[in-house]
């Protein structure tokens, strides 16, 4: 026997209107492809075919309450509408919460106590010593020793123990840690 | 024009009073009328601290609830031309300050001409903090040089960035930074974090730095603050924060490296 285990990003939608949908589906085409969908509501034949010819994988269903759910990373549709990066350009300080669906850009340190949660980008350009909970495809910080970076669901924090840059991407499944230096290419 | 000066810290037992009596003194030697306010209510000691403790007869509550006038709450040092001081009540606790009347208070103090107010602030984590950074135009924040007191002093940082009224009309807080208790041998040792490290984890701008010094407990024990025994290296630190505050540009002085240390240290050194 084989047993393979995937950690799957998931959209799930609540289907009110065909028209809807369709609209919102062409809106979002290209970040919906990367997902999985569970979807509420009626499937008509025509959002079928569309799905098909788009190869999106989707079931019909719900996730709320199901235990599996804490295993697997659903991203809410928010994610989607609200894709401006928001940039900080003071110090994230002790006992600071951010969370956001969007890409975040942060100027000056992260520190010691804070906590940053996105489902976008995360870029930092001065340390971080915090905690970053990165689901996005890409970051790009240089670590304090002391920090604790997560990057979907997997705590990195032991490659970036140096004092440099690094940039981390997300590429199928796979997290690509990079040391930056200067004239990298 | 009034200034008023919240003196705060994240941690308890930093150095807040002692900060405020001793700045208190300075600014008053340095001729500008100052006042010096107890706003740790329920725990008051700065009148010890300046010695002042037998003559409290009103304080803070008194005036707030309008039982006597702003003029005979304040105690005028006599040791000392242009001080006043203003005490905490002993007996109630903080849950007696609101907003409306802090904020009452505050102005009393500005329209009777001082120059400098400072209040001396209960830690951060304890109630009644927030009435201190509310009407504050500079936050002073004293840290000691260690790591629990710095994490401490980062998140009051930030919350004098949102709650204080300027912060909320959108104007910002002056925050200004004293390394308290600075032990040279520790920074030489390399087990106590530099001023380096601190500034720039707080990335505020530095007002000074004060060395450890026995004198500090001794001063504080007889009434007397350390700035007035110029033998006491804080209390010169503390003199020339003073001279800072009124607007002189003095530069900071190496209260790091471990002092000369006579001949005979001398002497041992070379055949280490
Ligand atoms: N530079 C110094 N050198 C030596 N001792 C010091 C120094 N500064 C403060 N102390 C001592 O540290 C103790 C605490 O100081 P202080 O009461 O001023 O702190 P605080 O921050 O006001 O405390 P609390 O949070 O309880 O109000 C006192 O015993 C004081 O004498
Ligand atoms: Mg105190």
């Amino acid at each position: 026997m084989l047993v393979k285990q995937f950690t799957i990003r998931a959209f799930e939608i609540n289907i009110e209107s065909q028209e809807e949908f369709l609209d919102f589906f062409t809106k979002n085409r290209e970040i919906i492809q990367k997902y999985f969908l569970i979807i509420n509501g009626k499937v008509t034949e025509n959002i079928k075919k569309i799905l098909k010819e788009e190869k999106i994988l989707f079931t019909v269903g719900t996730l709320k309450n199901n235990s599996f759910v804490k295993n697997c990373h659903i991203q809410e549709i928010k994610a989607v509408e609200e894709k401006e990066s928001k940039i900080f350009n003071f110090p994230i300080r002790s006992g600071m919460e951010i969370k956001s669906n969007s890409d975040i850009i942060l100027l000056k340190r992260a520190n010691s106590a804070s906590s940053i949660q996105t489902d976008g980008n995360f870029i930092a350009l001065d340390t971080v010593e915090g905690k970053v909970e990165c689901n996005g495809e890409f970051m790009f910080l240089k670590a304090s020793p002391k920090a604790l970076i997560l990057f979907n669901g997997k705590d990195i924090s032991s490659y970036l123990q140096k004092n440099s840059f690094f940039s981390i991407t997300f590429e199928e499944g796979n997290i690509e840690i990079k040391e930056f230096k200067r004239g990298n290419k | 024009m009034s200034e008023v000066y919240a003196v705060i810290s994240g941690k308890g037992g930093v150095g807040k009073t002692t900060t405020a009596a001793n700045l208190s003194i300075a600014t008053a030697k340095e001729g500008k009328k100052t006042v010096v306010v107890d706003f740790d209510l329920g725990q008051r000691n700065l009148d010890m601290i300046l010695g002042l403790e037998n003559r409290v007869v009103y304080d803070i509550t008194h005036v707030m609830d309008g039982e006597v006038n702003i003029k005979q709450a304040l105690i005028k040092d006599k040791n000392q031309d242009n001080l006043y001081f203003l005490a905490a009540s002993q007996t109630k606790d903080k849950t007696v300050l609101n907003e409306e009347k802090v904020e009452q208070l505050i102005n009393m103090l500005k329209e009777e001409g001082f120059e400098f107010i400072f209040l001396d602030s209960p830690a951060g984590i304890e109630s009644g903090f927030e009435h201190t950074i509310l009407f504050a135009d500079k936050a002073i924040i004293v840290v000691n040089p260690e790591v629990s007191s710095i994490r401490d002093s980062d998140r009051v940082i930030g919350l004098v960035d949102s709650k204080s009224k300027k912060a909320k009309e959108g104007k910002s807080v002056e925050k200004l930074l004293i390394i308290n208790r600075i032990n040279p041998e520790l920074v030489d040792k390399g087990e106590m974090l530099t001023s380096e490290d601190i500034l720039e984890i707080l990335s505020i701008k530095l007002l000074g730095k004060v060395p450890e010094d026995k004198k500090v407990i001794d001063a504080s024990n007889k009434g007397k603050p350390v700035i007035l025994n110029p033998d006491s290296e804080a209390g010169n630190a503390y003199a020339r924060i003073g001279k800072r505050l009124c607007g002189e540009d003095i530069p900071f002085a190496d209260v790091e490296s471990v002092k000369n240390q006579g001949i005979l240290s001398k002497i041992t050194g070379i055949f280490k």
